[in-house]
């Protein structure tokens, strides 16, 4: 094993490891303190926890390896993401922080039951959380293998460090010892970020007699700085749709909302999480940039697999610097498979009525070893199956969203208009990753629409057709 | 509070015509661009939703609290 990775990785999980023991002493050991912090953390920390959840292992693997595949591009996507994002939680976002004070939720599918009157559609969210976040958690631990093989860990080791690091930190104090422990973990993502960046730009382009301004010029002139063919306008909304919805719709994220303290500390938490995201979208994708421009230069290959291009130059690294950076990728996995296993086991918790903190530690559990299975086995469809989880998750972003600005109102139009928008949207993602395999489904278009759009335009139709006969049925709207 | 709410729906237009933006401008007026126009168009449009959606917010945690 390569000496200093294992030192820069037994840094890493002391370090984690002692913030994670000492947040029990805010742990008033009751479950929502467990699951959601009773909602008591400030705008710092609850800004890091949002970013180092939305911002996983894809942005040093896939989107370093995307902007060096497609070019530009791949910035206008992963920025539309980050503009949508601070939009939702400007406006939809902050209305579900405060409704959440009040009404005391501790997870989002009890978010949307409470929200539209129907404990048929809590269950309904939690059996979808279950069966769009199992498959993307399991490819989390499996993209946690790639970074693991650069210090030299066969399979099962891999597998099992990656267990262990996803779920310890959980079982120490809940959400309180990931929101403490995302502190490391978000800091050393963008520290990795920036080194890798730097290492890149100053010290490896010189090094083979080269110049950033040059390379900038090679990718201007081949094409890369603009839109390339990859990003054809139905590629470009197939890639967005998904993700502008994601602050809405992705549990672990809808979770983090109910975790500030108070309207300031909300405010906070979204002004420097949007600092974090533009500085962190830009280091990335500039790297990527730079490594297509060394590619051009015939510095590195021009045919590196997307998710290789990073793991292909920490080979260049040296070791030291090379295992940070491999740390802070297995911090960005591990801080995002932690909240997501908090928000669906809470999801699953509350609709079983659980209420113990065991109760709580054992599912966490079952949700860790479930997708360590499937990241052994590797069933085909179901690893697949993790490119579409945003595309199926795109109805509860619907719900969320409307709920956000209906929560109170009460009639059976939005209790089964509801209840039939989420099936319907969930049905037609799970439909076409059948019938196409999830991959092709991704891209596929109907009508020119990518499926993500006909998913969010079905399921959208039937929210708002239950509405309007919501409104028939009890005049104009209320207030809650 | 009544100008307050009309200041809030004007952002949230600013907000949404920008974030169109993001996909209009660059298939469109930039669409042919090779230099560094279309990495400075997202950028700068980014940090103008940012702002006016963080002024937005301002707004609305104030007449929340």
């Amino acid at each position: 094993m390569n000496a200093a990775f294992f030192l820069a990785l037994l840094l890493y999980a002391a370090a984690g490891t002692a913030l994670a023991l000492f947040s029990r002493r805010y742990f008033r050991r009751d479950i929502r303190d467990y699951y959601v912090t009773s909602g008591r953390l400030g705008g710092a920390v609850s800004a890091l926890t949002y970013a180092a959840t939305t911002y996983s292992a894809f942005m040093m693997l896939g989107l370093v390896g995307l902007a060096y595949a497609t070019g530009a591009g791949a910035l206008g996507f992963e920025l539309a993401y980050l503009a949508s994002t601070v939009v939702l939680l400007s406006t939809a976002g902050y209305r579900i922080h405060r409704l959440s004070r009040e009404r005391g939720w501790v997870s989002p599918s009890q978010m949307l039951a409470d929200m539209y009157g129907s404990r048929a559609l809590g269950v309904a969210a939690s059996l979808v959380y279950l069966y769009a976040m199992l498959p993307y958690l399991a490819a989390q631990v499996l993209g946690l293998r790639i970074v693991f093989g650069y210090g030299g860990l066969g399979e099962a080791e891999s597998l099992a460090a990656s267990a262990l690091l996803v779920y310890a930190w959980i079982a120490v104090a809940g959400m309180w010892s990931v929101a403490l422990t995302n502190l490391l973990q978000g800091s050393l993502m963008l520290f990795g970020g920036l080194a890798y960046l730097g290492w890149l730009l100053l010290f490896f382009t010189p090094s083979r007699g080269l110049t950033p301004g040059r390379l900038l010029d090679d990718l201007g002139s081949a094409g890369y700085l603009g839109l390339t063919g990859f990003w054809t306008p139905s590629v470009f909304l197939a890639y967005t749709i998904p993700w502008v919805f994601f602050a809405v719709s992705n549990p672990q994220v809808v979770a983090k909302l109910y975790l500030p303290r108070s309207g300031r500390a909300y405010r906070e938490a979204v002004a420097y999480f949007f600092a974090y995201g533009l500085l962190y979208t830009l280091v990335v994708v500039a790297a990527g940039l730079a490594a297509r421009g060394l590619a051009i230069e015939g510095v590195l290959p021009e045919d590196i697999p997307r998710d290789n291009v990073t793991p292909t130059l920490l080979g260049y690294m040296d070791p030291a610097l090379g295992s940070v950076v491999a740390v802070s990728i297995i911090a960005a996995t591990v801080d995002t498979a932690n909240s997501i296993v908090l928000a669906v086991s809470s999801s699953v918790a509350t609709t079983l009525g659980a209420r113990s903190v065991n109760a709580a530690r054992a599912l966490d559990a079952a949700l860790v070893a479930a997708a360590t299975a499937i990241a052994a086995l590797k069933p085909g469809f179901i690893v697949d199956l993790s490119v579409l989880t945003s595309v199926i998750l795109l109805p509860v972003g619907l719900l969320t969203l409307v709920g956000a600005y209906t929560a109170g109102e009460r009639s059976a139009a939005l209790r089964y208009g509801s209840l039939a928008s989420l099936l319907a949207g969930a049905g037609l993602a799970t439909y076409y990753a059948v019938a196409l395999g999830p991959r092709r489904a991704f891209t596929y278009t109907v009508a020119g629409l990518p499926v993500s759009g006909l998913v969010a335009a079905v399921s959208g139709a039937v929210l708002l057709a239950s509405y309007a006969a919501h409104r028939l049925s009890r005049g104009s709207p209320r207030r809650p | 509070m009544c100008s307050g709410k009309k200041a809030g729906r004007l952002l949230a237009a600013l907000e949404l015509a920008l974030l169109a933006s993001l996909f209009a401008v660059p298939y469109t007026l930039l669409a042919g661009s090779r230099g560094l126009e279309l990495l400075a168009y997202w950028t700068l449009a980014t940090l103008a939703v940012g702002l006016l959606a963080l002024l937005h917010l301002g707004l609305e945690s104030g007449e929340g609290e």
